[in-house]
């Protein structure tokens, strides 16, 4: 493994990474704030 | 006589509104009132549902609703003769000018640094997303209303930060009869705004206050923007703005938002009422010389009895008390009356009926239209008919025309279809597909050069360049696709094509308005799921999703050719028609099964507004392709982008986590291993089979791509005609691509998409079952 090798992977992590996140996001678990009256930045907000 | 037997161009006086709960109240709330004039203008081409005129707008309903209505046909003379009223003159503002009615810098200022929330309410079709679009410019978030899949749009005003506009849905009335109803209620009673800006169409005018008279019900601070004024003074109309502004007790301002025009002005009198919080003046709406003051003696009494009830439940009173005489059991029951005084309640209402001699909805509609109609008299010159109702009948002729419609319709989808999948967004696609071809390439050398290991080599380029890439080739189709669709939208043709597809519809249990997302579905499922947003009812709106995948999407047809070409070279044509039309016929047999099983019950009742056909406006049609785009590219760099690294790590490794130079050894294969049995009974018994189906999964396309891999194209050897055939029927009838089952997870959630996608790939295993069984019978081996 190069140093080109760990930074993709690093790069790769991180967009996954992100990728979860927005996901869980989405779902409205994880990501979301517990304020849904006033924010609503998740799709799918139940609350 | 009912108006079901009214011939077309007869008018008539509605008499009474039969029928009960939300459905009836529904029909009140549109202004299908006992008193009311009504003119049938015609049936849809198949007979039914029929399209009437009333208060100046169109109306549809179908004939077994229309049936329930009594009526008294109106000599042609007498309608005519109630028309002619004269107005007197008077001094007031004109489009663009500010009124008179404030005494400014009054009142109880907020602080000056507070947020000023605005709800934007208004009915559909009366320009609310111009006005919304023209208030807030691009800075918009686009969400959800909590718990239910209704959009909702925020933003502050342009150069006011410190303000937020929420778009509510288009709404004819704030009772509980759809979900967009009850959204936009609970937003103005939970979340408080600091005013209401009221949008009206004031070519619709008598239509729209109905909804204005709820509005000022609220005691929140309301200016109404007159809408259209531009077409009202140019077919010959007029409004003395300052005179309703006195009979309304708000600001009013004429304004015309596909022109800019007012709307300024409308701004700076959103802006004083929400910081001075100038509440309504006028409340009272119910004239207590109307009809010997039942109503008005009711609802007063009601006011003083519920009182306290309201002020700890947070609900303006005047408000809950015309909802219990409607008998909303919603805000009955946030009101948490007791015994005596629900008794005493019933008791005030039955009276009033005895007295008013109407029911309870029907006597609160009556006050309500007659408080309408007595503002139009002093104040509303009605414009002749206009310009665009004339052009629109003329288009009608032909587009909802007997022998003309299902033609044009046919020919409007086909052309829609050719510019989006053959022309345009074949084009665009191809250039997409050659700009992250070219990428990948450049990251392909690239990572050679940098020397980068083989395993990430592979993830980078096979994985996420290849996965996310394929993904993403689709955009320009779904942008394409919903520009055709936002324009017959916008236009006022899909409601016209609800219209003509009712009776049809209705048969397999759902609405007119499905067509529009079935059609969607024989070009990408992803855009068929999303566009049933617009249906009114969760129930059609479920139903249709789930209906969706039986649709032959385009993706699918690389696999239909592959498999024709191979196998069926003579008969390709019958083949692919074939095809197609079991697709249909499944979803016909499925949407029986639905409606007797999960979605018992009828479709909605299809009482709708037929808009005038409108020009589309370029910048709402470029806002929703943005939001579209935008939301589409979230897609594909979460959800997607994990699936295709999933998907990848199958494909390249073993259960000991070791890279395979074979992809037979790999954890897709051993997987694909197991459901080989599952296969076998179809005569599709074979691991690379298995395998390619999977990656199906992913993206349709790739079934052939796989296929030609692991045969190393010699799949003809592998399969026979009928283990062809049935794998044909397999690839129409099973799972939709992994893109459409996370829309379809966000508009019906987690339960429903896995159930969808289990009950279609079962549908697939039983059809192919079948057809295998009839290529053996039919000697076809």
């Amino acid at each position: 493994m190069n140093i080109y090798d760990i930074i993709i992977l690093v790069c790769i992590a991180a967009g996954l990474f992100l990728a979860v996140r927005s996901t869980l996001k989405q779902k409205g678990k994880g990501g979301c704030c517990g304020n849904c009256s006033t924010c609503h930045q998740c799709k799918s907000c139940t609350k | 006589m009912t108006l079901k037997e009214l011939k077309a161009g007869q008018s008539a006086v509605i008499e009474a509104v039969g029928g009960e709960g939300a459905l009836r109240q529904h029909f009140l709330d549109m202004g299908v009132i006992p008193g009311a004039e009504v003119t049938m203008l015609k049936l849809a081409p198949m007979g039914d549902p029929m399209e009437l005129q009333i208060h100046g707008y169109s109306l549809t309903l179908r004939l077994a609703d229309a049936d329930r209505i009594e009526i008294t046909p109106l000599s042609e003379k007498s309608a005519v003769a109630a028309q002619k009223k004269k107005k007197s003159k008077s001094h007031h503002p004109g489009l663009g000018e500010g009124g008179i009615f404030h005494a400014k810098g009054d009142g109880d200022p907020l602080p000056d640094d507070e947020q000023l929330t605005f709800a934007l309410v208004g009915n559909q079709n009366c320009g609310k997303t111009t006005l919304f679009n023209r208030l807030t410019g691009s800075n918009q978030h686009v969400g959800n209303f909590p718990g239910v899949t209704v959009d909702r749009k925020d933003g502050p005003i342009k150069g006011y930060p410190n303000t937020l506009v929420t778009d509510l849905p288009g709404i004819y009335s704030m009772s509980p009869y759809s979900s967009e109803e009850i959204v936009s209620r609970n937003f103005v009673l939970d979340n408080k705004p600091r005013a209401i800006i009221n949008i009206v169409d004031a070519m619709n005018i008598e239509r729209n206050l109905y909804l204005t008279m709820q509005l000022l019900e609220m005691n929140i601070p309301m200016v109404v923007a007159l809408n259209m004024m531009d077409e009202v003074s140019g077919n010959g109309g007029s409004v003395d703005i300052n005179s309703m502004e006195q009979l309304l007790g708000v600001p009013v301002v004429p304004i015309s938002a596909s022109k800019n025009k007012g709307v300024d002005e409308l701004i700076d009198h959103a802006l004083h009422i929400a910081h001075y919080q100038e509440r309504p003046l006028q409340q009272d709406l119910c004239d207590e010389r109307h009809k010997n003051g039942a109503v008005h003696r009711c609802l007063h009494g009601i006011i003083a009895l519920i009182d306290d009830h309201a002020k700890s439940a947070g609900i303006p009173v005047r408000f809950a008390a015309s909802k219990l005489v409607e008998g909303d059991k919603l805000i009955l029951r946030q009101l948490q009356l007791d015994e005596n005084e629900q008794e005493m309640l019933e008791h005030i209402i039955s009276q009033m009926e005895k007295e008013r001699g109407l029911d309870r909805s029907a006597a609160v509609a009556d006050m309500r239209f007659a408080f309408i109609r007595r503002i139009c008299d002093e104040t509303v010159i009605k414009p002749h008919e206009s310009k665009e109702t004339i052009r629109s009948r003329r288009i009608d002729k032909l587009l909802t025309g007997k022998f003309t419609a299902i033609p044009a319709f046919i020919a409007i989808m086909i052309l829609v279809f050719l510019l989006t999948f053959n022309v345009i967004g074949a084009w665009l696609q191809g250039l997409l597909e050659n700009g992250v071809d070219l990428l990948t390439k450049a990251a392909d050398s690239a990572l050679v050069e940098l020397g980068i290991n083989e395993t990430i080599h592979s993830l980078v380029i096979d994985g996420i360049f290849a996965g996310v890439g394929s993904v993403l080739s689709f955009l320009p189709v779904i942008v394409t696709l919903f520009f055709f669709l936002s324009l017959l939208e916008d236009s006022g043709y899909i409601a016209r094509v609800a219209f003509v597809m009712d009776k049809l519809l209705r048969k397999i249990g759902l609405s007119g308005r499905s067509i529009v997302p079935l059609l969607i579905g024989f070009g990408c499922t992803v855009p068929a799921v999303m566009s049933t947003r617009t249906l009114p009812s969760e129930r059609d709106r479920k139903m249709t999703i789930l209906l969706t995948p039986f649709v032959s999407c385009t993706a699918k047809l690389p696999i239909y050719a592959f498999f024709v070409s191979a196998f069926f070279p003579k008969r390709g044509g019958l083949i692919m028609a074939g095809l197609y039309i079991l697709g249909i016929l499944m979803g016909i047999v499925t949407a029986l099964l639905y409606r007797k099983t999960i979605f018992r019950g009828e479709a909605v009742p299809f009482v709708m507004e037929l808009p005038n056909y409108r020009m589309p406006s370029f910048r709402n049609v470029v806002q929703l392709l943005w939001e579209k785009a935008k939301d589409f590219l979230q897609r594909a760099f979460s959800v997607i982008l994990i699936a295709t690294v999933v998907v990848w790590f199958m494909q390249n490794f073993d259960f000991g986590f070791n890279m395979v130079k074979d992809s037979e050894n790999s954890i897709l294969a051993s997987v694909a291993g197991l459901l080989e049995p599952v296969f076998r009974p179809v005569g599709l018994g074979n691991w690379r089979i298995v395998t390619s189906l999977i990656t199906g999964f992913m993206a349709k396309e790739s079934v052939v791509s796989t296929l030609e891999v692991l045969f190393g194209g010699n799949v003809g050897a592998a399969l026979t005609t009928a283990g062809a055939a049935s794998l044909l029927v397999f690839s129409l009838l099973y799972t939709p691509c992994v893109a459409a089952i996370a829309a379809v997870k966000r508009e019906l959630g987690k339960k429903w998409a896995f159930t969808m996608v289990i009950f279609q790939c079962t549908v697939a295993w039983a059809a192919a079952l079948v057809i295998k069984f009839i290529c053996l019978c039919l000697g076809v081996n």
